[in-house]
């Protein structure tokens, strides 16, 4: 059982996107997977998984008015999702303490527990870093970037959590985006994938039924590169081509859009 | 890029083909000055000082059954006299005590230890338990051989 938190510091650099993704990746790979929406303030987990909005969720559990078990939900692809609140309202009133608590229950039951942290460095960023048991670094090749991922590595260091891995997200190979090997050597961790900039990336959102772009377009650059993050991961190789699902699968996303 | 904004460039003593030093500078500088260190283990100050260093914190005392056992430096102990009384009045299972004095004091029992710790901002609880977790994990024998110290010199 791995518990894995996703990091960043900066916003807006992807985490949400790889989190969806990868874990359908690996539910793909036959791994039971959960994932947790740990950014209470923000969060957005279950919209880009295309779910409902959830009547009872990880803020209630947090609130001590609701069990564990009551906000685990069954998201695309039999991965379960544990949504946060998308009201304004619920972020008060949270202990946070309790989240290493939660994650530890749920846990035995998968094989992942992937966790979606808020931007930031703050309290809700270091609590599910606590609750993990490794943390990977998101980051763009950009120098902000960058220097937020290398504050938030240090700031898992100090609380004692493990920071494992590097991914870095919507390269776009354009002049002055720092080179791989240099974010590798500032961040000091080994890169688990890169994965580009891709407008099929964006399309999660263009149709009427809310997609991630690893079910919708399982061709696109995007979705090949979070395989290859999976298949390093679980250390082995995966066989993208199959992973598209060939022509009548094409087909059939063409319709049931 | 087009021939006229080629030209702009030049004119303006715009260099865009290198990468921006200052920023890879800056964050050199950030891996440089926070990093984070090992614990020590060789020697009492060692052990002090990566420990302060690595959670940024000034000070740390330790009390077991209303007793002082450890302390990372004596000028602290006198505070954490005070405030130890203050805490065990208000003591409530599982909650941090902040005082402010000018630094933060934060006040916590985890396993039978009673921690005082004083930072320049306030911590948070995972802040606080992963201090507290490393003073048990890497901790115990050197503060025991320092306190025997200390008892053999009263002693004497
Ligand atoms: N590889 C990519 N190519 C193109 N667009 C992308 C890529 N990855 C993410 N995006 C887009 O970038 C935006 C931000 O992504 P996302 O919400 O996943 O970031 P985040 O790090 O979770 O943000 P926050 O810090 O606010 O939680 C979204 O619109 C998403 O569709
Ligand atoms: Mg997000």
């Amino acid at each position: 059982m791995r518990i894995i938190a996703f990091a960043s510091g900066k916003g807006g650099v992807g985490k949400t996107t790889i989190v969806a993704n990868l874990g359908i990746a690996l539910a793909r790979q036959g791994k039971k997977v959960l994932m947790v929406d740990t950014d209470l303030a923000m969060a957005n987990l279950s919209l880009i998984l295309g779910m409902e909005t959830s009547p009872i969720t990880l803020n209630d559990v947090l609130k001590g008015d609701a069990g564990v078990w009551d906000v685990v939900y069954d998201g695309p692809e039999k991965v379960s999702i544990m949504p946060a609140s998308l009201g304004l309202q619920d972020t008060q009133r949270l202990d946070l303490t309790k989240l290493p608590g939660i994650i530890k229950q749920v846990a035995p039951k998968y094989d992942f527990v992937l966790l979606d942290c808020p931007a930031g460095i703050g309290e809700d960023t270091l609590a599910a870093m606590a609750s993990s048991t490794e943390v990977f670094l998101v980051v763009n090749p950009h120098s902000l970037s960058i220097a937020d991922a290398l504050k938030t590595k240090i700031a898992a260091q100090r609380i004692n959590a493990k920071p494992v891995g590097l991914i870095i997200n919507m390269y776009a190979g354009l002049k002055g985006e720092i080179p791989e090997r240099d974010i590798i050597s500032m961040l000091e961790l080994p890169l688990y994938g890169v994965v580009p900039y891709d407008e099929e990336v964006r399309k999660t959102f263009y149709y009427k039924k809310i997609q991630p772009v690893i079910l919708r377009n399982p061709d696109a650059e995007a979705s090949k590169a979070v395989y290859v993050v999976a298949g390093k991961i679980l250390g082995i190789e995966i066989d993208i081509k199959k992973q598209g699902g060939g022509f009548f699968a094409w087909l059939k996303r063409l319709f049931s859009r | 890029m087009g021939l006229f904004s080629k030209l702009a460039f030049k004119l303006l003593g715009i260099d865009d083909t290198e990468l921006p030093a200052e920023q890879i500078g800056y964050i050199k500088d950030i891996s440089k000055e926070y990093s984070v260190p090992e614990i020590l283990k060789n020697t009492f100050g060692e052990f002090v000082d990566s420990l302060l260093h690595k959670h940024l914190i000034e000070g740390v005392v330790v009390f077991k059954e209303n007793s002082l056992i450890y302390s990372s430096s004596p000028d602290i102990l006198e505070l954490a006299n005070k405030l130890y009384e203050m805490f065990s009045s208000f003591k409530r299972e599982n909650k941090v005590l902040y005082f402010n004095v000018g630094s933060w004091v934060s006040m916590f029992e985890k396993d039978e230890f009673v921690y005082m710790i004083k930072s320049d901002t306030r911590l948070c609880e995972f802040e606080l338990n992963a201090v507290a977790k490393d003073i048990a994990v890497h901790g115990k024998n050197i503060f025991l051989e320092e306190y025997r110290k200390i008892m053999s010199f009263v002693k004497v």
